[in-house]
């Protein structure tokens, strides 16, 4: 290979990237697109025809109550994002996260442990660190287990089911091994190097970057002093702020019609039975987790009508994917790989539910 | 060179995202500094409303600074119409009735035991999940006094409902006042109505209504009205309509019904 042979074939890879149409504006319209049509529906089928304002104001009120409740701690993500990406190198990252998929992967369960944040703030941290040079499958482990064991959500399933402790040790315990056996089968399945979505996003990234550097040079000052350094934290978290908060929305705005046009006692009608309730308590997740201290309490409610196993399998899969976070890993990551990562979730979810049903109670 | 023509003043991607910016953080120091935050979210998500006001205000501080400086011509993305869609709800918000809420829920009455679904009859029920513990003493130092009667108010509710709920009959005969919005189910001598609540969580969208099962009243009234409610308290039973399991709740002997206006106060939250 000539010296400059690899070089020249990474620059073709970036200029591919930098001259096709960038996935993420792509789908922003798409999802634009989507969101119109079905806000058209809702407008005709539930205002306009019936003269429904009340359907309108409870739909106004679940969709402002989650964007509030959310957007800060989307806010705090896109923060912790920018500061890993201005102040920790990839040799520092390197360092701390440990190489080899299982010690690697056990490491990023435990993280979870000391950061307070929900669902909605680990998808910029992740793509962050996966810019980083994290392996995927550590990252995404990170991303899966944060929601599940972080102090708030482990005081917020503890107050929801104080009569039942077995929930709270079942949640963390299940959720934390979910987490890890999902980090271990993508390293299985899809040596994380050779992810065609990692090699994109660092191109894509690159291409940034590349941007960023010519920006910098005419527009943004290198930071000096400490309000330097505030402005170009602030700068980055914005962007971050910018590229999950639409996906972001349009989540939010989606699940919040589907739960006010769809009736929770159609949950209902197959609770009872051993295994479909397994899986629709997990479709439900996927739809009505809003974020993971509050899936704890809508949960509870379902405790009459659904086994322990289905609702430990709601409590799992809800923090791990559900339809916000699916929107705002699109946003870094190809839909082959969203979708691989929701079937394996659901597997794993399916699995866990399955066994806390065959435990003994009493 | 990358991107396109220099300009000496920021484009229209820039003072859009500015405006956004500007936009979030004027609603949440609206909700902050009105009453109108614990309509949307429980008291105890004050402290993170107030960290993402703050981060806001300085994201928009940042973005003013830097609205003085050059930059290359952006085009403009279509993203920044989805941060705007959110702010088309906020009118429908202005005067928010949280019974509307549950119309879609259905309401639960016991927080052990089986959940109501307004669109069927009453059915025997048994919770497999409740405890299996004998009915308790009252406890001393409980959220109920030992005599007197008992008025649920908005710091109490929650705390007294699962007073109530977990051990219904050593309340019997005792006097009650609570407010909240009706429902309505069945027909005849067997109708009932239920003085209803949404129990919020962590926001509006999480809410659980919950409420009491009163004793056949004649007074015309209709579903979401609000009212407040006085009368004694006896125990009745009822069935979950998918299981057909049958547990003992709290019922209240109506002996007053004052119509309200509308809501003394729309939601109750976890003590």
């Amino acid at each position: 290979m000539p010296p400059g042979g690899r070089s020249e074939g990474r620059q073709r890879l970036i200029l591919k990237q930098s001259t096709a149409a960038r996935p993420g504006d792509v789908g922003a319209v798409a999802l634009f697109s989507l969101l119109a049509v079905l806000s058209a529906y809702v407008l005709v089928r539930y205002v306009i025809v019936p003269a429904d304002i009340a359907f309108l104001n409870r739909l106004a009120v679940t969709v402002l109550a989650v964007a509030v409740e959310a957007v800060p701690f989307l806010l705090i993500g896109s923060v912790i994002s920018a500061l890993i990406d201005l102040y920790v190198s990839d040799e520092t990252i390197a360092r701390i996260m440990p190489a080899k998929a299982v010690t690697g992967v056990l490491a990023a369960s435990l993280l979870g442990v000391v950061l307070p944040v929900c669902d909605c703030a680990t998808v910029p941290i992740v793509r962050r660190l996966v810019a980083k040079g994290v392996p995927l499958h550590v990252a995404i482990t990170f991303m899966l287990a944060v929601p599940m064991i972080n102090p708030l959500v482990v005081f917020s399933t503890w107050f929801a089911f104080y009569q039942y402790p077995r929930f709270l040790l079942y949640r963390i315990g299940f959720g934390l091994a979910s987490a890890i056996a999902v980090g271990l089968l993508l390293s299985l399945l899809d040596g994380t190097r050779q992810l065609r979505v990692e090699r994109a996003l660092e191109a894509r990234l690159e291409t940034d970057a590349h941007h960023h550097h010519h920006h910098r040079d005419h527009d943004r000052p290198p930071a000096r002093g400490f309000l330097g350094h505030v402005a170009a934290v602030t700068t980055r978290a914005s962007e971050d702020f910018y590229d999950m908060g639409r996906y972001f929305l349009v989540g939010v705005i989606l699940s919040s019609i589907v739960q006010s046009v769809v009736p929770q006692s159609l949950l209902y009608t197959i609770g009872h039975r051993p295994i479909a309730s397994l899986a629709v308590m997990v479709g439900a997740a996927y739809v009505l987790s809003v974020c993971s201290q509050a899936d704890a309490f809508i949960a509870r409610t379902f405790m009459s009508q659904f086994s322990p196993g289905a609702i430990i399998a709601f409590l799992i899969f809800g923090p791990m994917i559900d339809l916000k976070n699916t929107l705002m890993l699109s946003a870094a990551f190809k839909k082959r790989f969203i979708l691989l990562l929701i079937l394996v979730i659901a597997a794993v979810s399916i699995l866990s539910g399955y066994l806390v049903n065959q435990v003994p109670r009493g | 060179m990358a991107g396109g023509a220099q300009s000496r003043t920021p484009g229209v991607r820039h003072w859009l995202w500015f405006f956004v910016l500007t936009g979030y953080a004027g609603y949440f120091g609206y909700l902050l500094f009105s009453d109108k935050l614990q309509d949307l979210v429980s008291p105890r998500m004050t402290v993170f409303v107030v960290v993402g006001f703050a981060t806001l205000v300085l994201f928009v501080v940042v973005r003013a600074a830097g609205l003085a400086r050059r930059r290359p011509a952006s085009p403009l993305k279509s993203g920044f119409i989805l941060f705007v869609a959110p702010f088309l709800f906020v009118p429908f918000t202005v005067n928010p009735n949280s019974a509307l809420l549950s119309l879609n829920r259905g309401v639960l009455l016991d927080q052990n035991g089986p959940r109501i679904d307004l669109t069927t009859k009453l059915q025997a029920a048994v919770n497999p999940f409740a405890p299996k513990a004998d009915p308790k003493p009252v406890p001393s130092d409980g959220p109920i006094a030992l005599s007197g009667s008992i008025v649920l108010d908005r710091k109490n509710y929650y705390a007294v409902y699962q007073e109530l709920y977990s051990n219904p009959d050593a309340f019997v005969g005792r006097t009650i006042r609570v407010s909240g919005f009706i429902y309505h189910y069945g027909t005849g001598t067997s109708g009932r109505l239920i003085v209803a609540r949404e129990l919020m969580w962590c926001c509006a969208a999480d809410a659980v209504t919950i409420g009491f099962i009163t004793q056949p009243t004649e007074a015309a009234l209709s579903d979401a009205e609000w009212v407040a409610v006085s009368g004694t308290l006896a125990t009745t039973t009822y069935a979950n309509p998918y299981t057909h399991l049958s547990t003992t709740v709290p019922l209240i002997k109506v002996e007053r019904i004052d119509p309200m206006k509308g809501p003394d106060f729309a939601f109750v939250y976890p003590s």
